[in-house]
């Protein structure tokens, strides 16, 4: 852990709390999430309500904590596909070169250029609004921004000469990328894909908030900015706030993390 | 009195919490116009020795010795960096890391005697296309506005040579000048850099793991083994009849143009570094010749050799 | 018998010629020197002999078969790896850093021969020996070894496959000299104990008169001369090889300089 530092660290007992509550959250939500208590709605901060109660009266502290889950999960999925995806291209790449490079990097380049957002609105236009839209559209967005880096890094692996001694030694190709370089290029994928995990939180975020990802009445963060924007015009901010605090916790903890899980190289 | 010289020079790294030496015991002198081999393996602290006396010491490292400079210790500070524009020069194995890629060859000789010598532009233009006469490369006018990246590696060993001349220091620091180039172009720059120091009666310290390189160039030379000075004499004397077992056996080890052997001699083990050294004699557990009380006291540098049996051996040199 | 026979290499990388008629053959064991600096074309040859670079025309025969370039499939490419193998220059690079000495000698063995596990360690075992290095060995990484001993491991995987031919790339270049004494004896008693050739590409000339029985020297792409190493290196008739040759250090030697620009 000294190797994270103390910002590091930090980040990593942040996230491994946030992780916990995800999981554990029927266990210590004092509220059911969905429930109306209207008597308390827009209560702000009270010994019953810590965070307040929110328009329908629900409990804020309850519904941030189930909502972790819906606002984690669809990121997580995100950054599970587009990694694997990436990796792949970024490998196969590198390790073919010539017109098959030339064809993904072209391909990765053009998928850059694109804001993840308007990936996201198009899948979510097939296949309706909710996580699966939203992840589709998000793990091919994401895609490149793990690929362009792998890919370079894969390519200077690849010219090592314990590389050559293992293709003139006969192994397969595939044997020599799964076995040599990918293990090899592997803290570079993970720095890589940690610190996208933080984009795509905001992300995601962003569409629910839209109004297009998680829909009403399940807890999300995002979804909870929105609503909460209303109660903060209404003279209640805590839920708004609240929500935007944890967004923004969790993003800068998943980059602090990512960028020194990169240094250590 | 001498231009350099060095008494009981150490060198410690950090290491974690422990200190790991590089550098202990080591002495020196190189006096006016003489030049210098220090030659070792990788490991040997030859390098470190070299870059102690200008203060290029990894950061965090632990100094402890005397390090004269024409009789007086070597400053730090403004003054170090005073005494190396001046007056102590290095050269290093990689001449494109030292040179700064965005600028022109002619910026980077120009440049130190303008700034330094304070030579007007112009005529400093006119000298650096002298020196790189001087260091055999003709075309100077043109050279001058050329890239790093458009030189090979020997004809910008042979810029820095310039760019040495043009401070026309006391003293150059030659640190594996031609390791990285060709056979022929390392014979073609050792001859410049031998020839045009001697005109102008600069000393050198060559610091290199090839002995008889050195001992063509070198008035005298020191082998180090292990952080240490195992030998230091006279070039033709100690490659003839070498006094240290270490020595005869760097000699012997490697392959001769003129016989084959069938085997060759070697040196068992691999080289050390000063940390890793057991007690004793750091060269023992290598060594033929070595007693059971070599394992005990480390021996002393008396000047010339430090090993306890130099006395009642006779060693083979290249001769 | 011929082990190796090149025909007419040349190979062109767009504009610039890195090789042109290099022919040469070396016999079943016997060890042939390939000589020159950097850009003599000496690593494209090594290169194209071992399938990682395709010549743009000439032939190659290994082992009384010709080997056209283009793909091949990999059960082709593990037979003709028994044929030729090759050690690098540089013994960092050329070992996986994740991967134990063992696993390196193993893998080698097993992806040639059918083992037994038992079968396997001990042969992995016998190996390491072989070269010089001990079972305990085995398990390390190669950031726990010296440079000669991670040259040795080199060593090792390349005739665990039991090649007729193999390419010694300055393989003893960036070691020290002391260990570049034992690595050169070690290649001595495996040439001595075994029906291998080397192919030995050097820029030096000492290293060469040690080790090779014949010699080609290349300049720019070019062989410039031929002929036993020991004729070559006594009595050079080409300018390139005579200034390759005063280039050496040596008793009495001094650096010269070609010219002095005025």
């Amino acid at each position: 852990m000294t190797r994270l530092g103390g910002l590091g660290t930090a980040s990593a007992v942040l996230l491994a709390v946030v992780a916990a509550v995800t999981l554990l959250a029927p266990l210590m939500a004092p509220y059911d999430p969905d429930f109306p208590d209207l008597m308390s709605a827009l209560s702000g901060g009270t010994a019953a309500h810590p965070l307040g109660a929110d328009a329908l009266g629900r409990d804020v502290l309850s519904r941030l904590m189930y909502g972790a889950r819906t606002t984690l999960i669809g990121p997580v999925l995100i950054i599970c596909v587009s990694t694997v995806a990436g990796a792949t291209l970024a490998i196969t790449a590198a390790w073919a070169g010539g017109r098959v490079d030339a064809v993904i990097s072209r391909l990765l380049d053009i998928l850059f250029a694109v804001p993840g957002i308007v990936f996201a609105l198009v899948t979510v236009a097939v296949l309706g609004p909710g996580i699966p839209g939203v992840v589709t559209g998000l793990a091919v967005a994401y895609t490149p921004y793990v690929a362009r880096v792998v890919r370079s890094a894969a390519l200077r692996e690849r010219s090592l000469p314990y590389v050559a001694a293992a293709w003139v030694q006969g192994r397969s190709a595939f044997a020599i990328c799964a076995r040599h370089l990918l293990p090899n290029l592997r803290p570079i994928i993970v720095a890589q894909s940690v610190s996208a995990l933080g984009f795509a939180v905001i992300d995601v975020a962003a569409v629910s908030f839209l109004g297009l990802g998680v829909q009403p009445p399940t807890a999300d963060w995002g979804l909870m900015v929105k609503s909460g924007l209303d109660s903060a015009q209404r003279g209640q901010p805590l839920e708004a706030v609240a929500a935007g605090v944890m967004i923004a916790l969790v993003v800068a903890a998943v980059n602090v993390l990512g960028d020194r899980l990169g240094r250590r190289r | 009195m001498s231009l350099l010289s060095i008494e009981k020079l150490a060198l410690a790294v950090p290491a974690g919490r422990e200190w790991k030496t590089l550098v202990e015991e080591v002495d020196l002198t190189i006096g006016r116009g003489e030049a210098v081999g220090l030659v070792g393996e990788s490991g040997s602290g030859k390098s470190m020795t070299a870059r102690a006396v200008i203060g290029l010491t990894p950061p965090g490292a632990r100094l402890s010795g005397k390090i004269l400079f024409d009789g007086v210790a070597v400053p730090s500070g403004r003054a170090l960096r005073e005494l190396r524009a001046r007056r102590i020069a290095m050269i290093f194995q990689d001449p494109r890391a030292h040179i700064n890629p965005v600028r022109s060859v002619g910026d980077f000789l120009t440049e130190a005697m303008v700034t330094n010598l304070g030579v007007p532009a112009r005529e400093a233009v006119a000298r650096a296309v002298r020196l790189l006469a001087e260091v055999g490369i003709g075309d100077g006018a043109r050279r001058l506005r050329q890239y790093p990246h458009e030189l090979s590696g020997g004809l910008l060993q042979r810029v820095m040579i310039a760019s040495v001349l043009a401070v026309e220091p006391d003293l150059i620091l030659a640190d594996e000048p031609t390791t990285a180039l060709d056979v022929t172009t390392q014979s073609e720059v050792m001859a410049i850099l031998d020839e045009l120091r001697r005109e102008r009666g600069m000393a050198m310290l060559l610091i290199t793991h090839d002995l008889e390189l050195a001992a063509a160039t070198c008035d005298r030379l020191a082998v180090m083994y292990a952080g240490r000075i195992v030998e230091a004499r006279p070039s033709h004397e100690l490659t003839a009849t070498p006094l240290h077992p270490y020595t005869s056996g760097l000699l012997l080890s490697r392959p001769s143009l003129e016989e084959v052997t069938h085997r060759l001699p070697v040196i068992p083990g691999r080289p050390v570094a000063a940390f890793e050294a057991d007690p004793g004699c750091a060269f023992a557990p290598r060594c033929a010749h070595a007693l059971p009380s070599c394992g005990e006291a480390r021996p002393a540098f008396d000047g010339t050799v430090a090993c306890a049996r130099a006395a009642d051996l006779t060693l083979q040199g290249d001769s | 018998m011929t082990v190796i026979e090149a025909e007419g290499l040349r190979k062109v990388y767009g504009e610039a010629v890195a090789v042109q008629e290099v022919s040469f053959a070396v016999e079943e064991g016997q060890s042939l020197a390939i000589v020159g600096e950097s850009g003599s074309g000496k690593t494209t040859v090594a290169r194209m002999l071992l399938g990682l670079e395709t010549p743009t025309s000439g032939t190659i025969t290994v082992c009384g078969r010709p080997r056209p370039g283009g793909r091949v499939s990999s059960k082709e490419r593990r037979r003709r790896a028994r044929e030729i193998q090759i050690v690098f220059q540089d013994p960092y690079s050329s070992l996986d850093k994740l991967q134990r000495i063992g696993d390196v000698i193993a893998t080698s063995l097993s992806l040639h021969f059918t083992l037994t596990p038992a079968e396997l360690r001990r042969r992995t075992t016998e190996l390491l020996e072989s070269v010089g290095l001990a079972e305990r060995h085995a398990a390390m990484l190669p950031k726990q070894l010296s440079g000669g001993q991670r040259q040795r491991v080199a060593i090792a995987r390349a005739i665990a496959v039991e090649p007729r031919v193999l390419v010694l790339d300055e393989a003893v270049a960036a070691l020290d000299v002391s260990i570049q004494a034992q690595i050169l004896n070690l290649l001595a008693d495996i040439r001595e104990r075994g029906e291998i050739s080397y192919v030995f590409i050097s820029h030096d000339l000492a290293v060469v008169n040690q080790i090779s029985d014949t010699a080609i020297v290349m300049h720019r792409g070019e062989v410039v001369e031929r002929g036993p190493t020991a004729d070559l290196l006594r009595d050079p008739k080409e300018d390139y090889t005579k200034a390759l040759l005063a280039a050496v250090p040596r008793p009495g030697w001094k650096p010269t300089r070609r010219n002095r620009a005025k």
